[in-house]
């Protein structure tokens, strides 16, 4: 998500917030939202271990996921929806095109489908592949 | 901490730990929302040392009249819902735990956990398990909803 767009998103949902009212403290806008802020970010604002007994199953559950999660890694590759037969002349219907470049990219481990500039016509819209 | 709505095929598995809720308006510590329209399941949800000075409303929130409330076909399932080491200053209840007569909430459990003002009520309806361990209210030990 552009920045932009982030830090409007962020805003609508605050002025949703009957919270919206209460003091402001510093915002994560300015930050990658996909990334994890770094350490000092969190330095005197409170957060960080709470009270309680630490090593709880709950604890090692969550190391485990922490552990095991790593961010998707989507492969460079695009695929054209014109090379599988799509037209972006408004009339065109280019369901089948699209889909086949999803397809594609599905079975090739991941990539990016890209529709390039133009008008397109896709009439209903179908289940895809992940 | 709050999961759903849009949740209609299913959340399990989630750890929230060392928490301190600054704002003191918040709706709820934590909070489920669904009901048998939107569907689906939560399931294994632990929230834990957590240290919240003013909640505005109850620390736990589960009430299936919520949204369009029991209209629809799709029966939530929540159920192994912990909240642990909770450290609360002034709430409007422990807990607010609402299911249907026809499906109701799960199992349930609080331990060590201490809200030192409840401003109002609890409400606990048609949950099949709720456990509580060195659960203390007001000053009171609590042993049952």
């Amino acid at each position: 998500m552009p920045l932009g767009a982030a830090t409007a998103a962020a805003d609508a949902a605050a002025s949703d917030n009957a919270a919206a009212n209460a003091p402001t403290h510093d915002r994560f806008d300015h930050l990658d939202h996909a990334v994890r802020p770094p350490a000092a970010w969190f330095a005197g604002r409170g957060c960080g271990d709470q009270p309680g007994p630490r090593n709880l199953p709950q604890d090692r559950s969550a190391d485990r996921i922490l552990r095991e999660t790593r961010r998707p890694r989507i492969p460079r590759r695009d695929f054209d929806v014109t090379e599988f037969g799509g037209v972006g002349d408004g009339v065109t219907d280019n369901t089948k095109a699209i889909a086949d470049a999803i397809t594609a990219a599905s079975h090739h481990g991941g990539g990016r489908v890209v529709l390039p500039a133009g008008r397109r016509t896709r009439p209903a819209p179908t289940a895809t592949a992940a | 901490m709050t999961i759903g709505s849009e949740m209609s095929g299913g959340v399990a598995h989630v750890f929230a730990r060392d928490l301190l809720f600054s704002s003191t308006e918040l709706a709820a510590g934590h909070r489920l929302k669904t009901n048998s329209v939107r569907g689906g399941y939560i399931k294994d949800s632990n929230v834990f040392r957590v240290n919240a000075p003013i909640i505005g409303g109850p620390a736990l929130i589960i009430d299936y009249t919520y949204g369009e409330g029991d209209t629809g076909t799709f029966y939530p399932e929540v159920t192994d819902i912990n909240l642990l080491h909770w450290t609360i200053g002034r709430a409007t209840a422990a807990w607010d735990v609402i299911g249907y007569t026809e499906d109701h909430v799960g199992t349930v459990r609080l331990e060590d956990f201490t809200l030192t003002d409840q401003t109002g009520g609890n409400t606990l309806e048609l949950v099949d398990d709720f456990e509580l361990v060195d659960v203390t209210i007001d000053g009171t030990p609590v042993t049952n909803g």
